[in-house]
C-alpha cells in the first residue's frame, strides 16, 4: 500500500511538472513572420548612445506595427508588410561601412539612420555609391545637405546650420548676451556646430572668447573629468557657454561646473546653452540642480503640437515609457517612406526618392493634397490608392523636404525651471 | 604551553612578513598595524583561554556524536529551521541539507560561502569583494550579494538591512563557532517572513557545553601567487547554570594580479590590466552567553560583529581603479528568553538590536583620478521584537503562533563626490524616502498526523504541515504567504515529501531610494513592489543501504515581479531596479552520501532550467534563459582517514556547466539583440585537495591539527559573470597551511 501511494505521488508530481513546467520552460523569442516583406534597415549608434538609439528603434517599430496592423503596404494590389532589420553602426564610420556591406548582402536598400553625424557622412557616401536610400533622423551635420547624393540622402531632423543659427540669434537678440564661449565634442558634429555658432554669433556682433573640446573616443564620457575644459572657458568670463554635447556626458558636465571654484566665484552664473538632444530628463536625473537652472536648450521636438501629443500617447501606451528626442523624427522617417512607396506603387529607392517630397507637402505636391496626421495611416492609404495626393504632417510637425532633403525646421528653446521642463520660445524657418 | 603556541604563531607571521610583497610604504605600515592587531588578538584569545576555571565541563558525548557522525547519525540530525522547532531531518517539511562542524573541518572551509558551494542547487559566484549566492537557477545579479536567501545565525537575521545583502565571506561568523549550517532550498516566508524567498541559510552555533576544546588556529597561504593569512580562536564552557562561548577570526586575503576577461569580440582589457592590492580583511566576532534554570527558563544573550573590509577591483563601477574599498560594520545583539509555560506549552520571546554602517576608510573610486572620489552615507538601526508559543498535543501534533515586529531606521544610501580640497557634494539624483521601515508579522503553523482525521491505517505515517503568515509593512503594504506540506514515512529511514509554498522578497532601501555614484549609475525606484514566488516541490530521502543515504527532489518555482537592474529603456541613462520579469524555474537536486570503512564521500548533482519572461519593446513578450546560472552542477568529495598514519585526506571537486553571461555584458556582445542573442561562459571543473593530521598530540595531551590544502589543484582557468564589460577571473591554484592547537 505504501509503495503504491509513493508511486502515485511520484507520477502525479512528475505529470504536473511535465505538463505545467515544460511549456513555460521553453525559450520563445517571439519571432514573427511577415507577409511579402519589404525589408527596411533601421540603423542606430547603439554602442555610444543606447538610450537614444533604442528609443528611436522603438519609435520606428511602432510605426511599422501600425502600418502592418492596418493591412500593410498595398503595392500593385499585393499586400506587403514592413520588416525592420535593426543594425548597430557603433558610432564609428568603420562599423557604419560594415553595416552597409551587411545590408547590401541582405539585399536591403532602404536605411533609416544612423544616429550620429560622425557616422552619417561616410555612410551617406557609401549609400550614394550603392544606390541605397538613406533617411537619418538625428544626424544634424550640415555637410549631409550638400552631398552630390542623387536625392538618395534625406533627413527628418533639421540641420545644425539652422539650429546653430537659432542658438546664436536667441543668445544675442533675446538674452542680450555678447560674450560667449564654446564647449564641444571633438567629433564631426561638435566641430561643425562650433563653426556655425561662432560664425553667426560673431556676425551678430558678439564675441566667442574661448573654445574647448573634449575627446569622445576611448573615454567614459559619463565619468570624464571636464574641469580643465570648464576652467579654461570660465577664465574668460563668458556670459554664455554654448555646449555641444550628447546625453551621456551632460550630467557630469553640470557637476564639474558646480565643482569648479571659478564657477562658484561668479556672482551671475554663466548660462549654458545646449545643442539638440534628449537632455531634459537626463538633466533632472543626473544634472547638478543649481547648474541645471541656468541651462537653455534647443530642440526640434515641439511637444505641444497635437500630432506630437498623439505620438507620445501612443508610444507610452505601447511601451510604458516616454519617447526621447528624435524618436518622432525616426517615426516620421518610416511613414514618409511608406507613403512614398504607396504613392510610387514601388519599393525601389529610385521610385521612393521621386515621391518623398510629393507626400510630405514639399514643392511639387499639389495644393489640394489632403493633410494626413499621426494615426491616419488607414485613411492615407485609401487616399493614395485613389490617386489623390497627401501631405503627411508627422509627429515632428510639417516635414516639407527641401531641395537638399532637409525638413522644414521648427525649434523650441527650453529650460528646466524649478525642476520642470519648460518651453520658452519657438522658431520656425 | 601558551608560550610555545605564541612562538609557533609568531613564526608563521614572520614567514608571512617575509613573503609579502610590499608595494608602497603606506601598505607596509598598514601591514605592520595588521600584524600588531593579530598579535593583540592572539594574546587576547590566550588570556580568555587561561580562565580555565570557567571552562569545559564538556558534554563530550554529544560533541563526539556530531564530530564523528555516521551515515545513520546523519539521517538522525535534528534541525530547527524547517518549522522553528527541533525536528528530525527526514521529518522536516522542507528540502534541507546540513553541513556539520565535522565536514567544515575535514574539508578545510574558511567561510560559510565555501561550505555552501558544496550543496546541490546552490551556486556561489564572486566579484572578489563578496560571494554572491544563487539558488535554484536564479542569481540576484548586478550589485546583489546573496539577497535571494535569508541568512540567519540561530534564527537571527544578519543581512546588512540597508541593501538586504548577506556577506558570506569570513566576516560573517568565525567558522569555528558553527555547529552546523542548515540550508533550506525553497520558500520559507510563511515562517520567516520577508527575504526567506528562495531559501534559508540558518547557522546554528555551538554552545559552551558542546565545545570539546578551546582552540586557536592560524593559517597562511598563497592565493594564486599572493600571500594570505588568518587567525581565529574559539573558547567557551559551562559553569553552574551558565554556558558561554566566544569566537573571533581575522584574515587577510590578497587577490592581486587578476585580469578581466574580455567579452567575446571586445578588446577593452589587455594583460597589463590587472588587479592591484586587491585585499580583503574580514573580521568577525561571535559570543553567546546563556543561563538556564528549570523554574526560571532559559536566557540567551548572543552577539555577532562583522567587519567587511575589502578593496574591490571588479565591481561594475571603477574597475581596476585600485582604490575602491568597501568597509562596512554589521552587527547584532540579542536576548532570547525561552520558558515552558505549562506542560506541553513552550514559549519564547526575543529582542534584538542590529546596526550597520560604513567605516571611515570606505572609498568609491570610479576613475583613478586622485583629486576626486566618492563617499557614501548609509546605515540602519533595527529593533526586532518577536515571540511565539507552541502547544504540543503529543510528539508530532502541535501548533505554533508567533508574532514579530521589526522597526528599521534607515539612513538611506547617499553618495557624495569629494574633492581633495575637502568639498563634499551630494550627487544629484535618487529619491528621498521614509526613514522608518516597520513590519508586523503574524504566523501560525500546525503540524498534524493525518491519522488524527482519517481512520486509515497507512495515514499513521503521514504528517501534514500548514503554515500561514501575514506581514504588514508600512512601505509596501500587506503580504500573505503560506505553505502546505505532507511528509510520508515509507519505511524506517525513508520518507517522501510534497510541498507547496509561497514567499516574498522585499525591495531593499537601496533599491528604493539610492542616488547614483556617478551620472548614469543606478538610481532608486520608489515604485518597487516585493518579488513573490510560489514553489511546488517533491522529495524522497532516506537510506539505500547501511552505507548509502540519498536525498532527491524536484521543484518548480514561478517568480512574479522579479526585481532586476536593467539597462533602461526610458529617457535617462540611469540603471534602475524594476519589477520587470517573470521567472519559471524547474530542476532536480540529488545528494548521495556514502560511508565505507574509513571513507566518507558525497556526490551531488543538480539540473536547473530557468526561463525569464518579459516584454521587450522590439520583440514583444519573450522567454529567454536566465543569465548567470549553470544548467548542471556536479559536486563531490571524499574524506579518507588513515588512523595508523595519523592523517586524513580530503578531496573535493565541482563541475559547473556553461552559463549565460550577464545582460549587461551581452549588450556589449550584441548591442541590438542582447536580450535574445547571448554568449556563455565556459564550463569548468575545480578540484581541491587537503591533507590533515588526526590525533596528533604535542602539547599537554591536547590535539594539534596540521593541514595543507590546495585549492584548484589543476590550476583551471575559469570566469565568473561580470556586469560591466568583462567577466571576472576565478582564482588559480592556491595553497593554505593551517595549524590548529586545541587548548
Amino acid at each position: 500500500m505504501k509503495i503504491k501511494f509513493l508511486y502515485a505521488q511520484v507520477i502525479f508530481l512528475i505529470s504536473i511538472l511535465i505538463f505545467t513546467a515544460c511549456d513555460n520552460l521553453k525559450e520563445d523569442f517571439n519571432i514573427k513572420s511577415y507577409k511579402n516583406p519589404v525589408k527596411i534597415a533601421v540603423v542606430g549608434d547603439v554602442t555610444i548612445g543606447r538610450e537614444v538609439a533604442e528609443n528611436i528603434f522603438f519609435a520606428v517599430k511602432m510605426a511599422a506595427d501600425e502600418i502592418n496592423s492596418n493591412g500593410g503596404l498595398t503595392i500593385n494590389g499585393v499586400e506587403r508588410e514592413i520588416e525592420l532589420v535593426f543594425k548597430n553602426s557603433g558610432g564609428t564610420p568603420e562599423i557604419g561601412e560594415t553595416v552597409i556591406n551587411e545590408l547590401i548582402n541582405e539585399n536591403i536598400d532602404i536605411i533609416i539612420g544612423p544616429t550620429v553625424s560622425a557616422v552619417a557622412v561616410d555612410m551617406a557616401n557609401l549609400c550614394i555609391e550603392n544606390n541605397i536610400l538613406m533617411i537619418t533622423y538625428s544626424a544634424t551635420v550640415p555637410e549631409l545637405s550638400y552631398l552630390n547624393d542623387r536625392n538618395l540622402i534625406w533627413r527628418t531632423c533639421p540641420s545644425d546650420a539652422f539650429s546653430g543659427i537659432v542658438m546664436a540669434d536667441y543668445a544675442f537678440d533675446s538674452l542680450g548676451i555678447n560674450k560667449g564661449a564654446i564647449l564641444y565634442r571633438e567629433d564631426k558634429f561638435g566641430l561643425a556646430m562650433k563653426e556655425i555658432i561662432a560664425e553667426k554669433f560673431n556676425l551678430l556682433g558678439g564675441e566667442i572668447l574661448a573654445t574647448a573640446s573634449y575627446p569622445t573616443e576611448e573615454v567614459e564620457l559619463n565619468l570624464y573629468d571636464y574641469s580643465n575644459q570648464i576652467n579654461h572657458l570660465l577664465k574668460f568670463e563668458p556670459q554664455i557657454i554654448f555646449t555641444i554635447v550628447f546625453e551621456l556626458e551632460i550630467g557630469k558636465i553640470t557637476q564639474d561646473f558646480w565643482a569648479s571654484p571659478l564657477y562658484q566665484n561668479y556672482v551671475l552664473k554663466p548660462k549654458i546653452f545646449l545643442t539638440e538632444g534628449g537632455f531634459p530628463q537626463e538633466l533632472i536625473a543626473n544634472g547638478q540642480p543649481n547648474v541645471v537652472e541656468t541651462i537653455f536648450g534647443i530642440s526640434s521636438s515641439i511637444t505641444t503640437s497635437p500630432n506630437y501629443i498623439t505620438f507620445k500617447n501612443n508610444y507610452f501606451q505601447k511601451f510604458d515609457f516616454e519617447p526621447v528626442t528624435y524618436a518622432e523624427h525616426a517615426y516620421d522617417a518610416l511613414y514618409s517612406i511608406a507613403y512614398a512607396m504607396l504613392k510610387a506603387q514601388s519599393v525601389l529607392p529610385d521610385d521612393i526618392k521621386q515621391n518623398l517630397r510629393l507626400v510630405t507637402g514639399s514643392t511639387g505636391s499639389g495644393s489640394e493634397s489632403v493633410i494626413i496626421n499621426v494615426n491616419e495611416y488607414e485613411k492615407a492609404k485609401v487616399i493614395l490608392l485613389s490617386d489623390v495626393e497627401i501631405n503627411y504632417e508627422g509627429a515632428s510637425g510639417a516635414i516639407d523636404f527641401d531641395e537638399n532633403g532637409d525638413p522644414k525646421s521648427k525649434f523650441v528653446i527650453w529650460g528646466i525651471r524649478n525642476g520642470e521642463y519648460a518651453e520658452i520660445s519657438y522658431f520656425e524657418k | 604551553m601558551y608560550i610555545r603556541v605564541i612562538e609557533i604563531s609568531c613564526q608563521n607571521l614572520r614567514l608571512q612578513f617575509f613573503f609579502l610583497n610590499f608595494r608602497t610604504s603606506f601598505r607596509f605600515k598598514a601591514m605592520v598595524m595588521k600584524i600588531k592587531f593579530l598579535h593583540l588578538l592572539l594574546i587576547a584569545s590566550l588570556l580568555f583561554s587561561s580562565f580555565n576555571s570557567f571552562s569545559q565541563e564538556a558534554d563530550t558525548s554529544s560533541t563526539h556524536m556530531l564530530f564523528e557522525l555516521s551515515l545513520e547519525d546523519l539521517m538522525d540530525v535534528e534541525i530547527v529551521s524547517a518549522v522553528r522547532q527541533n525536528q528530525n531531518i527526514t521529518d522536516a517539511p522542507s528540502i534541507v541539507s546540513v553541513i556539520t562542524e565535522n565536514q567544515i573541518k575535514e574539508r578545510g572551509y574558511l567561510s560559510v560561502a565555501e561550505a555552501l558551494n558544496s550543496i546541490a542547487g546552490l551556486d556561489v559566484i564572486t566579484d572578489h569583494y563578496q560571494p554572491n549566492l544563487g539558488i535554484r537557477g536564479v542569481n540576484g545579479g548586478l550589485r546583489s550579494w546573496s539577497r535571494l536567501v535569508k541568512v540567519m545565525i540561530d534564527g537571527q537575521n544578519v543581512s546588512f538591512r540597508s541593501s538586504s545583502d548577506n556577506y558570506l565571506d569570513a566576516s560573517l561568523i568565525p567558522i569555528e563557532a558553527i555547529e552546523r549550517i542548515e540550508i533550506i532550498r525553497g520558500p520559507n516566508s510563511a515562517l520567516f517572513g520577508k527575504d526567506a524567498f528562495l531559501g534559508v541559510v540558518n547557522i546554528i552555533t555551538k554552545s559552551g557545553s558542546k565545545l570539546e576544546n578551546a582552540s586557536i588556529s592560524n593559517y597562511f597561504g598563497n592565493i594564486d601567487g599572493n600571500p594570505s593569512f588568518g587567525l581565529s580562536t574559539i573558547w567557551g564552557g559551562t559553569k553552574d547554570n551558565f554556558d558561554f562561548i566566544f569566537a573571533s577570526s581575522y584574515s587577510q586575503i590578497d587577490k592581486s594580479g587578476l585580469s578581466p576577461h574580455n567579452v567575446p569580440g571586445s578588446t577593452i582589457y589587455n594583460n597589463q590590466d590587472i588587479s592591484q592590492q586587491n585585499e580583503s580583511n574580514p573580521f568577525s566576532i561571535f559570543a553567546k552567553l546563556s543561563y538556564e534554570k528549570e523554574n526560571l527558563g532559559k536566557f540567551v544573550f548572543d552577539m555577532n560583529h562583522q567587519i567587511i573590509n575589502s578593496y574591490a577591483e571588479f565591481l561594475d563601477w571603477g574597475t581596476l581603479t585600485h582604490n575602491n574599498r568597501i568597509s562596512l560594520f554589521n552587527a547584532y545583539q540579542r536576548l532570547v528568553y525561552t520558558k515552558d509555560l505549562f506542560e506541553n506549552f513552550t514559549s519564547n520571546v526575543s529582542l534584538s538590536h542590529s546596526t550597520g554602517k560604513p567605516l571611515k576608510q570606505e572609498i568609491f573610486d570610479t576613475d583613478s583620478d586622485p583629486s576626486e572620489w566618492v563617499e557614501r552615507d548609509i546605515g540602519y538601526t533595527s529593533y526586532d521584537l518577536g515571540g511565539n508559543i507552541s502547544y504540543f498535543f503529543d510528539d508530532i501534533n502541535n501548533f505554533t503562533l508567533g508574532v514579530d515586529y521589526t522597526t528599521d531606521i534607515h539612513d538611506h544610501q547617499k553618495f557624495y563626490t569629494v574633492t581633495n580640497a575637502g568639498i563634499r557634494t551630494l550627487n544629484p539624483g535618487g529619491t528621498e524616502g521614509i526613514r522608518n521601515f516597520n513590519n508586523l508579522g503574524i504566523y501560525l503553523q500546525m503540524i498534524l498526523n493525518a491519522a488524527e482525521f482519517f481512520d486509515i491505517n497507512y495515514l499513521n505515517d503521514l504528517t501534514l504541515t500548514a503554515g500561514y503568515r501575514f506581514d504588514y509593512h508600512n512601505i509596501y503594504g500587506d503580504v500573505l504567504t503560506y505553505r502546505l506540506a505532507a511528509v510520508y514515512h515509507i519505511a524506517d529511514q525513508l520518507s517522501t515529501k510534497i510541498m507547496y509554498g509561497t514567499s516574498f522578497n522585499a525591495p531593499s532601501p537601496v533599491q528604493l531610494y539610492t542616488n547614483p555614484i556617478f551620472p548614469s549609475d543606478i538610481i532608486g525606484n520608489p515604485e518597487l513592489k516585493p518579488e513573490r514566488a510560489k514553489t511546488l516541490e517533491w522529495a524522497i530521502m532516506g537510506k539505500l543501504t547501511d552505507n548509502i543515504n540519498f536525498n532527491t527532489n524536484l521543484y518548480y518555482t514561478v517568480i512574479d515581479d522579479k526585481i532586476e537592474y536593467l539597462l533602461p529603456y526610458g529617457e535617462t541613462t540611469n540603471i534602475t531596479a524594476a519589477n520587470i520579469a517573470k521567472i519559471y524555474s524547474a530542476g532536480i537536486e540529488s545528494e548521495l552520501n556514502i560511508s565505507y570503512h574509513n571513507s566518507v564521500s558525497y556526490l551531488n548533482y543538480s539540473y536547473q532550467k530557468t526561463i525569464n519572461e518579459r516584454t521587450n519593446p522590439l520583440h514583444g513578450l519573450i522567454k529567454v534563459e536566465t543569465s548567470l546560472y549553470p544548467h548542471h552542477m556536479i559536486k563531490f568529495g571524499e574524506t579518507y582517514k588513515f588512523p595508523k598514519y595519523y592523517i586524513k585526506l580530503n578531496m573535493d571537486g565541482n563541475y559547473i556547466s556553461s552559463r549565460k553571461a550577464s545582460e549587461q555584458n551581452n549588450f556589449i556582445y550584441d548591442p541590438i539583440n542582447y536580450t535574445i542573442n547571448s554568449y556563455s561562459l565556459d564550463s569548468y571543473f575545480l578540484f581541491n585537495f587537503m591533507i590533515s593530521s588526526m590525533n596528533l598530540k604535542f602539547l599537554d595531551n591536547n590535539e594539534t591539527i596540521l593541514s595543507f590544502k590546495v585549492d584548484n589543484l589543476l590550476n583551471t582557468k575559469y570566469y565568473y559573470p561580470g556586469f560591466k564589460d568583462y567577466d571576472i577571473p576565478g582564482l588559480g591554484r592556491s595553497f593554505t597551511f593551517r595549524i590548529t592547537q586545541m587548548l
